[in-house]
């Protein structure tokens, strides 16, 4: 039999080897709160998860938990944490928590077999089952969403082998995902989930679109936005922009005494769809770094003739 | 080992029956009447086999029963700890694209 690595429960559920059961459930309802993968914002949290599930498995059941503090003690563990199961190692009998997508890991398999953990859904498992759905989050970038593109997602699936365990099979797919797609929008893909059972049709794949952050675009279902930096001047007498779009370049005129803050908007201009975003430009004033004598002199002159006090609300307010 | 195939799906508009959906999940019938009775996933329709449920009330149903039966939560908390996980994303993401928009206001 193969080396698998050894998985130190106890350290998994952060208890030493004395723990009564009492403290055992509590340390699963706290590290299980903490980990659970639709609480979590831990990276690892699915990983940690299933650790956890896997470790009370075995600690939760009083006749597991003696078998493997059994192997704990006389395992045949070598300098890198791996160990050979001893052959003929008894799979524990008697229920245990219900799992029904746990993905055991080999240690697990090699010590408890097919009998270590009760399928959630054995019951119910007489004549056809569907296979379950897999959900998938794909992380794209703005200019991905705008085109439409083309993707490889590497999922993990859960599948029955021929000995009857469940296992997890590693599937790569390539998925066209169509333009226009905004943040949490889903694209099934039908029959690519887990396979069925006794000729049961396979579960879909749901994909998650998530935006990735865009260093100048900012995005609002479908529309998004650009901050257009404007000096005074073409704020005060309007001008011509050409700005950026995500379709390529848009001319936007800025009207006259336009503010910091202002949207000017271009319809249709946003992510694609029936109907398109639109895509705001954003006006922010800016100032020149330096000044020559001549333009400090010219800023004087609108000093005094503007006679503008920006300031005005304050004095309003007192 | 792993393969490639091609697929070209366009955005998923399925509807699914109330017993379409304890089918899909393989939920007990009750449980996807207390989602619906406490909000947890909205539906059209007025009664049970009326209730036409979209991808994404499936999706959240199938999240309230992991949290269910992981963290032992009773079904009626699972709408408000719902309600306040999507609360906290949203404004998780609130954050980070005001954040973003104010790095482009600040002076470097």
């Amino acid at each position: 039999m193969p080396r698998v690595e050894f998985k130190d429960y106890y350290r998994v559920m952060e208890l030493d080897e004395t723990a009564t059961p009492e403290s055992i459930k509590k340390a699963y309802k706290k590290l299980a709160r903490r980990y659970h993968p639709d609480v979590s914002k831990e990276p690892d949290a699915e990983t940690k998860f299933k650790e956890l599930g896997e470790a009370y498995e075995v600690l939760g059941d009083p006749g597991k938990r003696r078998e493997y503090d059994q192997l704990r003690a006389v395992g045949d563990i070598d300098a890198n944490g791996r160990f050979r199961p001893r052959p003929g190692w008894a799979g524990a009998q008697g229920p245990g928590r219900q799992y029904s997508e746990a993905d055991f890991s080999d240690f697990f398999s090699s010590m408890f077999g097919s009998r270590g953990f009760q399928d959630a859904d054995a019951g119910a498992a007489a004549g056809p089952r569907r296979g379950e759905d897999v959900h998938y989050e794909l992380a794209l970038l703005l200019e991905e969403v705008f085109h439409g593109c083309e993707q490889v997602v590497e999922l993990r699936i859960p599948k029955v082998d021929a000995q009857g365990r469940r296992t997890i099979a590693a599937r790569k797919l390539r998925i066209k995902v169509p333009a226009g797609m905004t943040d949490g929008s889903v694209l099934r893909v039908n029959g690519q989930g887990a396979p069925g059972m006794g000729g049961g049709s396979a579960g879909d794949l749901l994909v998650t679109i998530r935006l990735a952050a865009h260093p100048l675009y900012a995005v609002d279902g479908k529309h998004v936005s650009l901050i257009a930096p404007v000096a005074p001047w073409e704020a005060a007498l309007g001008c011509k922009l050409v700005m950026p779009t995500l379709g390529g370049k848009a001319r936007v005129v800025v009207p006259a005494q336009s503010q910091t803050g202002q949207k000017l908007r271009l319809a249709g201009k946003g992510l694609p769809g029936t109907p398109p975003g639109d895509f705001f430009v954003v006006l922010k004033v800016v100032m020149p770094g330096t000044l020559s004598d001549k333009a400090r002199d010219l800023y004087r002159q609108l000093e005094l003739e503007a006679g503008f006090n920006p300031r005005q609300s304050w004095e309003k307010g007192q | 080992m792993s393969h490639i195939i091609y697929v070209d799906e366009q955005e998923d508009s399925t509807l699914y029956s109330l017993d379409e959906v304890c089918r899909r999940l393989l939920l007990d019938r009750n449980f996807v009447v207390l989602c619906v009775e406490h909000d947890i996933a909205g539906v059209a329709g007025s009664t049970p086999a009326e209730w036409i449920f979209t991808t994404a009330a499936v999706i959240r149903i199938h999240k309230a029963y992991r949290l269910h039966r992981d963290l032992d939560i009773h079904p009626e908390s699972l709408a408000l700890i719902l309600e306040l996980l999507d609360e906290r994303a949203q404004l998780q993401q609130e954050v980070a694209s005001l954040r973003r928009r104010l790095s482009h206001w600040e002076l470097p």
